[in-house]
């Protein structure tokens, strides 16, 4: 037996746990998944307090509607970020803007950005790459919802494409076409003297 | 396989050699033993792909902890998710029989029903029934002609 299929069994037992209201059950699994599921908001919203209300959402609405899962159709992490996904994408459309990417104040305030802080006489080529980086978050915000969430499931969650078109609702060939679209743009802000794009 | 074949598989599937079908490797890599572009192409999306997953997050740790003990509402279900939920619980095949048994259902019920109410057929309708049909198989005996006379 493999362990993606000790934890998949481990965590079947914590949802029908879960649903006769086995808190431990709950804690096991926000401690297992919370991290990824915060991430993948955080990505998609780029604001920390917003990250943080849709990871509770999520989690609740895991504590309620535990029963729904069914682990013969998608792994607990696949419906978490589905979950996710979609109140992400109710939050972006209720709102119809996208906060901190777009906004260079609250990236200056993130204490946790790795180019924030970096002494003035770095070498040149870390800041180059520091820039670049930055560019880079920036593009990615700039990304229509569907780039954006493909790149985030398939490169940071490492989902594969069935996985991230099960989560997006979506086929896997239009999920391949947004990845495929979200590439091309990132590399066309990124290399745009070289890639002629 | 062309230059733009080739790019559209690392858009779709990334840059990383384990990602793309085994089948599709040696034509890869004959394409680029010869083209310098898609060699420049490839070395580009490995660095966008490098620098993707340099983009750091903040640390929600301890959001995480806040949510695992936050107070949980009570998980009331309403009837149809109850009932769905003895139906087909998620434990695998132990509780088979629970399906099984709604499956068999309708059919207890229309026993059931049957034995209890006769739904306008009583016996006497049954002996008319009889009567007319021994009467219609001793009318067959005759050819047609006489029973017209």
């Amino acid at each position: 037996m493999t362990t993606g299929s000790v934890d998949e069994q481990q965590e079947a037992e914590w949802m029908e746990a879960l649903c006769q209201g086995d808190r431990r059950a709950y804690q096991a699994i926000v401690d297992r998944h919370g991290q990824a599921i915060s991430h993948y908001a955080y990505r998609m919203l780029g604001n920390r307090g917003d990250a943080e209300d849709i990871t509770q959402e999520t989690f609740l609405r895991l504590w309620l509607k535990a029963s729904q899962w069914q682990a013969s159709k998608a792994k607990l992490t696949t419906w978490l970020h589905r979950i996710t996904h979609n109140l992400c994408i109710d939050f972006i459309r209720k709102h119809s803007r996208m906060q901190a990417l777009e906004d260079s104040n609250e990236l200056e305030q993130e204490e946790q950005m790795s180019w924030q802080g970096k002494e003035p006489d770095a070498p040149d080529n870390e800041q180059n790459d520091d820039e670049r980086l930055e560019q880079l978050h920036r593009a990615m915000a700039q990304l229509p919802e569907a780039q954006r969430s493909a790149l985030m499931l398939c490169t940071y969650s490492g989902f594969s494409n069935q996985e991230a078109a099960d989560i997006m609702a979506i086929s896997v060939k239009a999920l391949e076409s947004a990845l495929a679209r979200a590439r091309r743009n990132l590399r066309a802000v990124l290399f745009a003297e070289t890639s002629g794009a | 396989m062309t230059k733009e074949e080739f790019l559209q598989l690392i858009e779709e599937q990334g840059a990383a050699v384990e990602n793309w079908p085994h089948h599709l490797r040696p034509e890869i890599d004959q394409l680029l033993a010869s083209d310098s572009d898609a060699v420049h192409a490839l070395a580009e999306y490995r660095e966008l792909d490098t620098l993707l997953l340099r983009i750091p997050v903040p640390d929600f740790s301890a959001a995480t902890r806040r949510i695992a003990n936050v107070d949980l509402p009570a998980q009331s279900l309403d009837l149809l998710d109850t009932i769905f939920n003895w139906l087909f619980p998620y434990s695998g095949s132990a509780q088979v029989w629970r399906p099984a048994l709604l499956a068999c259902l309708p059919l207890l019920f229309g026993v059931a029903m049957g034995n209890y109410f006769n739904f306008g057929i009583s016996n006497d309708d049954l002996q008319t029934a009889w009567d007319d049909e021994l009467l219609m198989l001793s009318l067959s005996d005759y050819p047609q002609d006489q029973i017209e006379l």
